[in-house]
């Protein structure tokens, strides 16, 4: 792991990240091309198959269309960004997730054309659905690690909550910006009052949008540790507390696509949708990683211009 | 015996502050006013749907505002001092939790007594008998334990920080919303008139209790030794 590295001069910094850039780029590329190769082994049996009607068809809709092209322009501009000695952090985690939207494309297309009779709308449980279980996986992250760095008091810890924190949080904001598009294009509305998944979904986004927050704000580093693994305690802790709540006070009937469980008995559906979900958690583990560094490079300068602050109040530093 | 009576201490001293400056109360009072004058605004309040939603805007005005009171504990002019002399002496944090718990209860509960007043007034709410009142006081009672002891420790969280009134509701509302429904829930039973069932007040009042045990076990961890250098 690369946190261990100081910050150096920049030339060398610059050396350093541009390998590591590249490095991914490679490990990235060399996925998506023995993915698609994999897809087209997979297809071969089809009598109708044909590379170029695949393409066409990704390409035919509005969506794979804004994954391609999206996915182009950010990593020229994350290419741009780089040379510019700007942080790409942002952009990075948007190329990650292009990468997984159009690695589930193309495994989606590869689903029996029985079940593509249904339409298209189906295709985004294969990201909304990885989406939440990652940001399952990485809230849960939080909680142990917050508890651990209570119990252990070793900074570490926190630094591998507050990371998870932030990564559980973008996968939610996938999750509820996916899920509201797709209801647009099913329900006729972006928005569903009645639904406790779709409330309590919304809900834990604040809770933990409340919890970046927190962190953002806290100057001392000893009581911002200290104060974000109690909310983040709190608030997992609660999670299921609201859901339940919502699930009992409700106005409505239920309307979560529940019917969702029928399609998945077929085994093609099962088989893409946990696939994704092995591509996002890793993903967006690797995200966590780097974040993990960066972290603990902004961590040791903080702390220290902490320190200087204090000296320069007269304080004790302990 | 010696925490009791430093309990006692402690609310007693945040009432002889409160009774000097009269500040939370008169603000969250002033506060609560103004939230059921604006909901006339929002909704028509004689009309089906004000009546439907009554419940609803009851508790909302009591968030809003009881969340001013919760802000007080910990903030304020010298209360910072204050803590940390608090924090010196042999006083245990669960006992500090408990008497702010306490002390803060009692703060909002009496807004909310005003303000169910004042409501019941503009709103031309009636209550048919006594124990139709009371339904509604233990409602009210039970809904406020739960958002108070919550309430008390994030307040001491968002105390030191620049804009952390601000947090502190970001934080505590998301938090609320599992005893705001079960409240809401009961609050309308209680409006209509009807009985309450077993069902609601079991849930509010583990909702309290969940609640109270996370905030006092996390309640020490906030308020280290670190603190009180």
């Amino acid at each position: 792991m690369s946190n261990s590295t100081t910050v150096a001069a920049g030339h060398t910094r610059t050396t350093h990240e541009a390998r590591r850039s590249r490095q991914f780029l490679f490990r990235f590329g060399v996925v998506i091309l023995s993915l698609i190769g994999i897809r087209m082994l997979m297809a071969w049996d089809e009598s109708t198959w044909i590379p170029w009607t695949y393409a066409k068809m990704t390409w035919e809709h509005p969506a794979g269309q804004l994954y391609l092209v999206g996915t182009v322009v950010l990593l020229g501009l994350g290419f741009v960004f780089r040379r510019a000695g700007r942080d790409t952090f942002g952009l990075h985690a948007l190329q990650v997730m292009l990468g997984a939207v159009s690695l589930n494309w193309l495994i989606a297309t590869a689903l029996p054309l029985s079940i593509k009779m249904i339409g298209s709308s189906y295709l985004i449980f294969f990201y909304h659905f990885p989406a939440a279980m990652s940001c399952f996986v990485f809230f849960t992250l939080l909680m142990v690690f917050s508890i651990a760095y209570l119990v252990q008091d070793d900074p570490l810890w926190d630094r591998c909550a507050r990371t998870s924190g932030q990564i559980g949080f973008l996968a939610c904001t996938i999750v509820l910006t996916t899920g509201s598009t797709w209801a647009s294009a099913a329900w006729n509305s972006w928005w569903v009052w009645d639904d406790p998944r779709l409330m309590s979904a919304a809900i834990m986004w604040l809770t933990y949008a409340g919890y970046v927050m927190l962190q953002m704000q806290l100057d001392d580093p000893y009581k911002r540790r200290r104060f974000c693994a109690v909310f983040g305690i709190i608030a997992f802790l609660n999670l299921p507390i609201v859901h339940y709540a919502i699930q009992w006070f409700s106005q409505g009937e239920v309307s979560h696509p529940m019917k969702f469980s029928d399609m998945a008995s077929n085994d093609w559906i099962t088989y893409t949708r946990w696939f994704g979900v092995i591509v996002f958690v890793g993903f967006y583990s690797i995200l966590f990683r780097w974040r993990l560094a960066r972290e603990g490079t902004r961590d040791r300068l903080h702390e220290s211009l902490w320190a200087v602050r204090r000296l320069e109040e007269g304080a004790h530093i302990r | 015996m010696k925490a009791l009576r430093s309990y006692a201490r402690l609310i007693y001293w945040d009432w002889v502050r409160e009774a000097k400056r009269l500040d939370t109360i008169l603000s969250m009072l002033l506060f609560a006013m103004i939230t059921l004058m604006i909901f006339s605004f929002a909704i028509d309040p004689m009309s089906e749907t004000g009546v439907r939603v009554r419940a609803g805007m009851i508790w909302l005005t009591f968030l809003l505002s009881g969340a001013i009171g919760i802000d007080r504990a910990f903030r304020g002019d010298g209360a910072e001092s204050v803590l940390q002399g608090i924090l010196l002496a042999p006083v245990s944090r669960v006992t500090l939790y408990y008497a702010k718990v306490t002390s803060t209860f009692l703060f909002v509960v009496v807004m909310e007594a005003i303000t169910l007043f004042v409501f019941c007034l503009l709103y031309d709410v009636e209550f048919e008998s006594a124990a139709a009142l009371g339904r509604m006081i233990v409602i009210i009672l039970l809904g406020t334990i739960g958002f108070v002891s919550v309430g008390v420790t994030l307040s001491a969280m968002t105390r030191t920080i620049k804009g952390g009134e601000v947090l502190l509701r970001i934080l505590l509302f998301p938090l609320m919303i599992p005893v705001f429904a079960a409240a809401v829930d009961a609050t309308k039973f209680a409006l209509a008139g009807d009985e309450l069932t077993m069902k609601q007040l079991v849930l509010v009042g583990a909702f309290d209790l969940v609640y109270l045990a996370a905030g006092q076990i996390l309640f020490e961890v906030i308020l280290s030794d670190y603190d009180a250098s």
